[in-house]
């Protein structure tokens, strides 16, 4: 039994008479795929929000790697080893998508406002850096837009860029938001293939929301089903897809 | 015109461009950079004045004197400032500098103090409120000079003691040098202190830490997200940012206008600072430089057709012109190059040197300038070629 890197226990979001998130509780276990489905407006993304730091939730507590981080800034949880992406890619506009990687590297010592003057003090880790986000950038097939403003490429580069600075994180724990939204089937696939190869080769743990359920349930090994802020069933891919339950969620709305 | 009346008027020119430039080069830290939008600008430089106004009268005749000082305000600051301690002063080249220095690193200070202060209760909130936040502590800063009369003397102008540059050119030839080249020698050092803004600012910014600021100006939720502290890295832009208008401040008083007032640091002067910015180009530390000179350029015009106009024709309106032409150059640079004269460009760390090693691939923006020149020229000259 491998241990749970994430335990969401009980957790409660209310905004004034709406209950985005209502008395969820969920595990995901360390080096797994978990996925996290349910209609438009079922609290999926303010979950996340939740645990990432956007959101204190009203009840409930959220423990990752053994740390309780309820309350916890975003900042001070992406330090921990916790990284969200967004479902609409959030890039950093004015920088090229190299700098869009190379800027999300943990505990850069040259973003001091007083060691940035001595650069004998972080030149090493920065080269360093530039390595390991070109390693990314290589991984996630952006090598030829590398160079360009991150807001002059695709859709599509926008969301692998999003994963790549995850990846430069070094994040053991990476929340997807919709990863494969609005990219072609083909592209989806291989950004879940890379996914997968993420969790085999460098030991990653990830919990992915997917609105595109024929590719996600190809990948993941465990999925949590959310409606109106609850989670109302659980399961592998399979016994979940035969629930009569998320089929009527699905197709009665 | 004749030509040293010419010289002087290009002397002039260069002194305001030079202190118009410090200004923005600290406007374009947090703008720029940061994303901050300071309309409080001026209440810094007024901290810098208020300072030097502060060690000039009270503390400096103490400490490079050895007189007691006089406190502005009361009843025998005039008879003793006019009649003891300006000319004390000016038997003293050393003291002036004394004072110059003390009120540069001290303004500076308290400058930077200030803009964690004023920024820090509205920092996490939308730009534009925080942009009227620091418009009201800068109208705060403006009303306790005016009031508080121990400080600059309230709203009299009170004349300063400049730091001595005519033992300077004294020393280069000898004898009563004349004025003009004391004046040149003057300016000389205010833009040497934009040289040295401008070395401080592109290797502060030349790091992981410009970067972070750009991240955050960009986009700070996704900032948040990969680890930014937003909140302390606008905080940190406004303490380098102040401190550079602090300094600038004790130099506009001291070195530029040789007197405070309050009324010199009213709201129009962010504002004509904020074009400089917008003007010269918006992130970029060598166009606040050129967006200083332009603005100044038309200051000083703006001076010489008002005097022109109020003395030939009786015309009272003539020195608010410029107003109008900051207000138009701010909406030309808006709607027709929105990146400023000199746009920003990537942030050069040595992450560069590796991605150039790694991918064989060599952006425009980091190679030299001169590689660029000669092929802006090349692609000029054989444009000309094939129309010829």
């Amino acid at each position: 039994m491998p241990k749970n890197l994430l335990e969401v226990q009980n957790v409660y979001k209310y905004f004034g008479g709406i209950r985005a998130v209502d008395g969820v509780s969920l595990t995901v276990p360390e080096n797994s795929i978990v996925g996290l489905i349910g209609p438009n407006g079922s609290g999926k993304t303010t979950l996340f929000n939740v645990i990432s730091g956007y959101y204190k939730p009203d009840r409930g507590r959220i423990i990752f790697d053994g740390k309780d981080i309820t309350g916890l800034k975003p900042h001070e949880i992406y330090r921990l080893g916790l990284v969200r992406t967004f479902q609409n890619p959030r890039m950093w506009k004015s920088l090229t998508v190299f700098e869009n990687v190379i800027g999300a590297a943990r505990d850069q010592k040259g973003e001091s406002m007083v060691k940035a003057l001595f650069k004998r003090l972080w030149r090493k880790q920065e080269e360093d850096y530039a390595r390991q986000a070109l390693h990314w950038i290589d991984f996630t097939g952006l090598d030829p837009v590398s160079h360009m403003l991150s807001s002059s490429i695709s859709g599509g580069q926008m969301k692998l860029t999003e994963l790549a600075r995850a990846l430069m994180s070094n994040a053991k724990l990476i929340l997807l938001d919709e990863p494969a939204a609005g990219v072609n089937p083909t592209l989806a696939r291989k950004i879940f293939d890379g996914i997968e190869r993420l969790r085999r080769e460098y030991k990653l743990t990830f919990f992915i929301i997917e609105h595109r359920l024929e590719v996600l349930f190809d990948y993941v090994d465990y999925v949590y089903v959310m409606h109106r802020g609850r989670i109302v069933a659980e399961g592998r891919p399979q016994e979940v897809a035969e629930n009569p339950i998320v089929v009527d969620i699905y197709l009665g709305g | 015109m004749d030509l040293s009346s010419l010289l002087e008027f290009i002397l002039q020119y260069l002194a305001v461009a030079g202190v118009y430039s410090l200004l923005a080069i600290s406007m374009n830290v947090e703008y720029g950079w940061a994303g901050i939008p300071n309309f409080g600008k001026a209440a810094f430089m007024a901290v810098g004045g208020a300072v030097a106004a502060v060690i000039a009268t009270q503390i400096g005749p103490m400490l490079f004197l050895g007189i007691e000082g006089a406190v502005p305000g009361t009843l025998e600051f005039f008879g003793r400032y006019n009649g003891e301690i300006l000319p004390a002063y000016s038997q003293n080249p050393l003291a002036t500098w004394g004072v110059f220095i003390l009120s540069a690193i001290v303004g500076g200070a308290i400058a930077a103090l200030l803009g964690v202060l004023f920024t820090y209760p509205a920092v996490r909130l939308r730009e534009d409120y925080l942009a009227i936040a620091l418009l009201m502590s800068a109208q705060l800063i403006w009303i306790v000079l005016r009031t508080v009369k121990p400080i600059m003397g309230g709203t009299m102008s009170l004349i300063l003691p400049s730091p001595d540059f005519k033992c300077i050119a004294a020393a280069i030839v000898g004898g009563t040098p004349p004025k003009i080249l004391v004046e040149a020698i003057r300016t000389g050092f205010i833009w040497l202190l934009v040289l040295g803004y401008l070395l401080y600012v592109e290797k502060l910014m030349g790091s992981p830490f410009g970067r972070k600021l750009r991240i955050v100006r960009d986009d700070e939720v996704a900032a948040e997200a990969y680890g930014k502290n937003v909140v302390r890295a606008r905080l940190e832009a406004m303490v380098v940012g102040s401190f550079l208008a602090g300094v600038a401040g004790a130099v506009y008083a001291l070195i530029h206008l040789r007197s405070v007032n309050p009324d010199n640091y009213l709201p129009d002067i962010t504002f004509m600072v904020l074009t400089m910015v917008l003007v010269g180009g918006v992130g970029n530390n060598i166009g606040s430089v050129v967006g200083g000179m332009v603005i100044a350029l038309v200051d000083r015009l703006g001076y010489m057709i008002g005097t022109t106009l109020a003395m030939s024709y009786g015309v009272s309106w003539g020195g608010y012109l410029n107003y109008l032409v900051y207000g138009v150059a701010i909406i030309l640079a808006i709607f027709f190059r929105p990146q400023g004269l000199i746009p920003e460009k990537p942030v050069k760390t040595p992450a560069w040197k590796v991605y150039v090693e790694l991918t064989g691939r060599r952006p425009s923006f980091i190679q030299p300038i001169w590689t660029r020149i000669k092929r802006g020229v090349g692609r000029v000259r054989s444009r000309a070629q094939e129309s010829a």
